[in-house]
Order: C-alpha cells, then structure tokens, then sequence
C-alpha cells in the first residue's frame, strides 16, 4: 500500500508527531525510497532512525507519565499519612489531657488521704479531764513528730491538760534522733506547764536506748500504760503523796 | 513430538486513557514481538473503561489474536507493582493452541464452571487462567465446576478480578466482548510445564474457634455457638469501627494445632446484618480449626518471597512468572506494596495484578485461596 501524500516529499507544516510520522512510514509497504530499485540508503536510515526516535519518545512519554502518576501517587499518601498524623496528635493531646487531669484528681487525694492517714497516727486521746495519751505507732519521723508536737500543744491549751502520756507500745525501733524528737515534746509540754509522762517501752527499744546511750534527761518512765493511768488516777485522788514523786506520782 | 517456539514480550502503559493506553500497549507488545501476539493477558485498573481498554487493542490487533483480561486495584508489570496501567503479555506461540472463554451472570459457581469450559468439549486444556467474578459467583465452585470436568488435577491459575476496593463491580475481557459479571478464562494447550506456590504470611490473631454453623460453604452463620458477625466484631475489637473495609486486613484462617502457617485462608467478602452472618469469598471446610488472622508489613513481603522460593525451586529457569496476590496484601502494605512484587527475578517476564481471591494448585490439585501471594512460574515449549 502507498501513501496518498508521501510524507517524505511533502512533510506536514508545524510540528512533527514522530509517533504519527514513524506509524505512517511503517505502514507504506510501497514507498520508491525504501523499496525496490530506487531505495535510497540515506532515506533507509532516517527512516529507521525516525522511528526508532519515536519509539524511544514512546517509553519516555511513558515513564513521565507514569513518575508522575508514582508522583500524584505518593503526593495522596502523604496526605493522608499527614491526616492520620494531625488526628493521632488530637487523640495524643485528649489523652494527654485526660490523663493530666486524672493524675492531678489523684494527688489531691493521695493528698487528703496523706493528711488522713497522718491524722490517724498521731491520735490524742483525753482519758479523762487532764490528762492526754498520745500512742505512737510504727516509726517515728521529724514530720511525724512535728505535727503531733503541734496538734499536742494545741490540745493542750483547749483541754488545760496537767499531764501528757507519751505511749510507746506501738514503737519497735528508735533511735537517737527519735529520742531527741521524743525530747523535744516533752520539752514543749512542760514549757505549757504539763508534765509528759512516758510508757509502754519494748525490752528490745530498752536495749537500743541503753546501747547507743541515749539519755531521755527527767523524762518520767513507766513501764505499761495501764501503769501510768493508774497512777495518775491515784495521784488525782490524792491517795499518792510521795515527795521525790511527781505530781502524777512517777519517779523522775 | 511437536516443535515450540515461544516469544514472549511484557508491557505497562499510564495513561489518563484506557483507549490510549491499551493502544499504546498494543504498539508495544507489537514492537517488542516484531509482529501481532497470538495471545494476550491483560490486566487494567478498574479506573479505566473495560469498552475502552478493549478497544484500544483491538485498533491494533488483527481478530487472530486471543485476548482475555480483567480489571484490577493494582497492576504487575515489567517495571514492577504499579497503579493506573493498562498491563499486559504478548506470546507469539508456535506449537501452542489458546482459546478465550466466557460466561455471563448467573449465581451458581458449579455451573457456571461446567458451561464455561464447556465449548472446549472433552479435550482437556495444559493451562486453564480463569478469572472469575467473585462478587457475583463463589470461585470455589466454579472451580470446582471445572474439575468436574477436565478432573480434579487440571491446571488452573488466576484470580479475582477486582475494582478499586468497592466490592461493587469488576469488569472483564474475552476478545472482543467484554463483560462485568460472570467469568473468563484463557485455555492453553501444548507443553507447559507449571510450579506453583501460595503463601500468605498471615498469622492467627484470635484463640482457636471453630464453624457451628454454615450455608452453602461460605456463608458462616455461628462461630463458637454464637452469632458469626458477632463474633468477629467481639475479636475486632476497637477495630469494629472500620467495618466493612477493615475485614480485607482480618480474614479467617483454617488452622491446623500446632502450625503457625495457615492452611486455607478466605476473606470476609461480605455480612449480611439480619442473619448476622459472615460471607466469605469462598468455601471453607466444616473440619480444621477457625481463626481470624493478620499480619504486618513484614509478614506480607516475608509471606511473598515464601512463595517464590517455592515455586522456583521446582523451576529454577521459568520462561514467565505470572503473579495474583490478594487485595488485602495491598492495603496492608499501602504505600509500600510495590515492595512485595520487589521479590521477583528481575530477568524473568512477569505479569500479575492484585484480585479479590488467588487460584493455585496444591499438592497437584488447584485450591480457592484468599490473601496470599500466588506465583505461577511456567515454561513453554517440551521439557529438555
């Protein structure tokens, strides 16, 4: 088949489509450049170059197209990956929220279960008018102590106690710096003209305040509360007079 | 003993156009051939026409060639795992016959395999490639259909045509007509030899469970005595949300005690809210152990590179690699699937695309199988 125009002879004004052209070539299976006698060579190889032109056009259109389809592609993952991204933040951030107010509710209630629980250890007991029992349990700290001292000398000036009994049956370890925090009660109560009484010393307690030589000064000791109430129930009678005794009728 | 030649030449075009790039595809495979091929696989983005894809070929090919194809999400070509493409195998066979099947509609698998094997006669194909619309026809039976009839050991490869993720419509090509229903197959005859393999990659992610209740085999109605859809929400969890998207991520696996690795693997296609029912994409046993899978980025690739170190070491030398790996594959992978194609031999050519449901034989027999990676390596031509 020949062409109607031969494209050789009369190219198309404009811009030539090397695809449409290669494509037109290979189709004319009679054209007089390429075949027969009159075949020119230098026509062979332009013709052959033509359309190896266009073939590699072909891949390349082909490969742009496809980069960027890769390209539009990547370019929907991205934002999508920037959409899950902006909502795990959002989620993160509630979270986050959620999770700092739940921390801060709990620390006001550890808090006020903290002063509970401290309010609860150092109780003050008014066995009856006068006299006040603290008993002490488990260790005794300087915190611990301090706010006993304080809710102590409070008690004090509302109940008029004459007599403070310091009970440490519930103590099984001291040392020096429990005895001088011990010391230092006493010391408070007496500057409020009371008298601190103590009692209820474990032997193994005894034995501590012995071996790392602690000196509890003119502390009064007795040695079970029963003990002491029951003295200081006497000495409120009147029944006890003992002139190197104590107003609550102990030893010094 | 008949003397073969066999050229084989692979394309991907994209393009805006499905015309223009079933064209260009055309040229190509053409150019590369030095002639029109005798056969042709195609495989096209489900974005694109099926008219108009199947038109564009059939601008360039003479009515002598045998063209079958398939929509799909994602393409195998040449350059590797790619989107929006018209892509396809071109052979030029010499000693070889092939023949274009189809069938249209219908709900029955079973029959709908017998008819569409049917014109072949008795004479039993080397290789049979079906394509077979899962969303209207149960694969499991029209395969089954099949080996009714050619027996159970026939060669069958292929997958599910797919669309872009929709479970709405698939679309396929049997030379000039095209359809969006029904099946389509390319029927071989002459000396191929075939290697196989399907791996998943999947492992389970629920305690073992087992199939109470039943329909028609892929219809699951009880799993462990409760309601089936129930019950696999209840394993999805937080996940439940994503429904139904997220059951391409969440198939069901037949476990056997003690493997890791499960035996048949089928994806939830469907629910059916008033039976509270699970629809899955094929059969499942009523024997073996039931348990929902999944698997990370690692265990996909890991589970594709499985499958081809299987299939090649019965054929270390194939002469084309075609690939039919699950739509679930790639959302797992996401913008990272062209990754599992990776795998392949780059100086074998290769054709695939991702389906809604894998054909491949094992142990002899072709199995219905759901979220693997399905290689067929094949060699044309008498065994040397």
């Amino acid at each position: 088949m020949r062409c109607e125009v031969c494209c050789l002879e009369k190219p198309d004004d404009g811009e030539v489509d090397f695809t449409a052209l290669a494509r037109k070539l290979g189709e004319c299976t009679e054209c007089p450049h390429r075949h027969g006698e009159s075949a020119n060579p230098v026509v062979l190889l332009q013709v052959e170059r033509i359309q190896q032109a266009a073939k590699r056009l072909r891949h390349k259109k082909n490969k742009i197209r496809r980069l960027e389809h890769d390209l539009a592609e990547q370019m929907r993952e991205i934002e999508q990956a920037d959409a899950r991204v902006a909502k795990l933040e959002q989620t993160q951030r509630a979270s986050t929220q959620a999770a700092d107010e739940r921390l801060r509710a709990q620390v006001v209630r550890l808090e006020q279960q903290h002063e509970a629980i401290l309010a609860l250890s150092t109780p003050i007991i008014q066995v009856w008018e006068g006299v006040l029992v603290l008993p002490l349990i488990g260790v005794l700290d300087e915190a611990r102590l301090t706010r006993m001292t304080e809710n102590l000398l409070v008690a004090l000036q509302e109940k008029q106690a004459q007599t403070v009994v310091l009970d440490l049956t519930g103590i099984s370890e001291i040392d020096d710096t429990s005895v001088e925090l011990l010391l230092r009660v006493a010391k408070a109560v007496r500057l409020l003209g009371s008298v601190p009484l103590l009692c209820g010393m474990r032997p193994n307690v005894a034995r501590m305040v012995v071996n790392l030589g602690l000196n509890l000064g003119e502390l009064a000791v007795s040695r079970t509360l029963q003990q002491t109430l029951t003295q200081c129930m006497m000495s409120e009678s009147g029944t006890t007079r003992n002139p190197k005794r104590n107003r609550s009728g102990l030893r010094a | 003993m008949t003397s073969t030649t066999t050229r084989i030449a692979t394309v991907s075009i994209v393009h805006e156009d499905g015309h223009e790039a079933a064209k260009e595809a055309a040229i190509e495979l053409m150019d590369q051939l030095g002639r029109a091929p005798d056969v042709v696989l195609v495989f096209y983005s489900a974005e694109y026409s099926e008219e108009a894809v199947a038109a564009g070929f059939w601008t360039e090919f003479p009515r002598t060639t045998t063209l079958v194809g398939c929509s799909a999400v994602a393409e195998l070509g040449p350059d590797g795992a790619l989107t929006h493409s018209v892509s396809a195998l071109g052979m030029c066979l010499s000693g070889f016959r092939a023949r274009a099947l189809s069938i249209e509609g219908g709900s029955d698998g079973y029959a709908a395999g017998r008819a569409l094997v049917a014109p072949l006669g008795e004479k039993r194909p080397d290789l049979i490639i079906l394509l077979p619309d899962v969303l209207t026809l149960n694969a499991t039976q029209v395969l089954r259909g099949i080996q009714s009839v050619f027996g159970a050991d026939v060669k069958v490869i292929g997958g599910g045509p797919a669309d872009m993720g929709a479970l709405a419509k698939t679309t396929m090509i049997a030379n000039q007509a095209t359809q969006s229903a029904g099946a389509v197959a390319l029927a071989l005859y002459g000396p191929i030899t075939l290697s196989a393999a399907a791996r998943s990659g999947y492992t389970p992610v629920s305690t073992p469970l087992s199939m109470t209740r039943a329909e028609r085999g892929n219809v699951v109605l009880e799993i462990d005595g409760k309601p089936a859809l129930s019950a696999y929400l209840d394993i999805l969890g937080p996940r439940r949300d994503q429904m139904p998207g997220v059951t391409v991520e969440y198939p069901i696996g037949i476990v056997h005690s003690g493997t890791a690795e499960p035996d048949l693997v089928r994806a939830v296609f469907g629910i059916d809210k008033e039976r509270n029912a699970l629809i899955l994409g094929g059969d499942i046993p009523s024997t073996g152990e039931l348990r929902i899978l999944g698997a990370g980025r690692a265990d996909v690739v890991a589970g594709a590179r499985s499958a081809l170190e299987t299939a090649l070491a019965a054929m270390q030398h194939p002469d084309l690699i075609l690939v039919f790996s699950c739509i679930s594959r790639r959302v797992i992978l996401g913008p990272r699937y062209k990754e599992e194609c990776a795998v392949l031999p780059a100086n074998v050519p290769r054709l695939g695309f991702y389906t809604f449901g894998e054909l491949s034989p094992v142990a002899g027999v072709t199995q219905h199988h759901e979220s693997t990676f399905t290689i067929a390596a094949i060699r044309f031509g008498n065994a040397a």
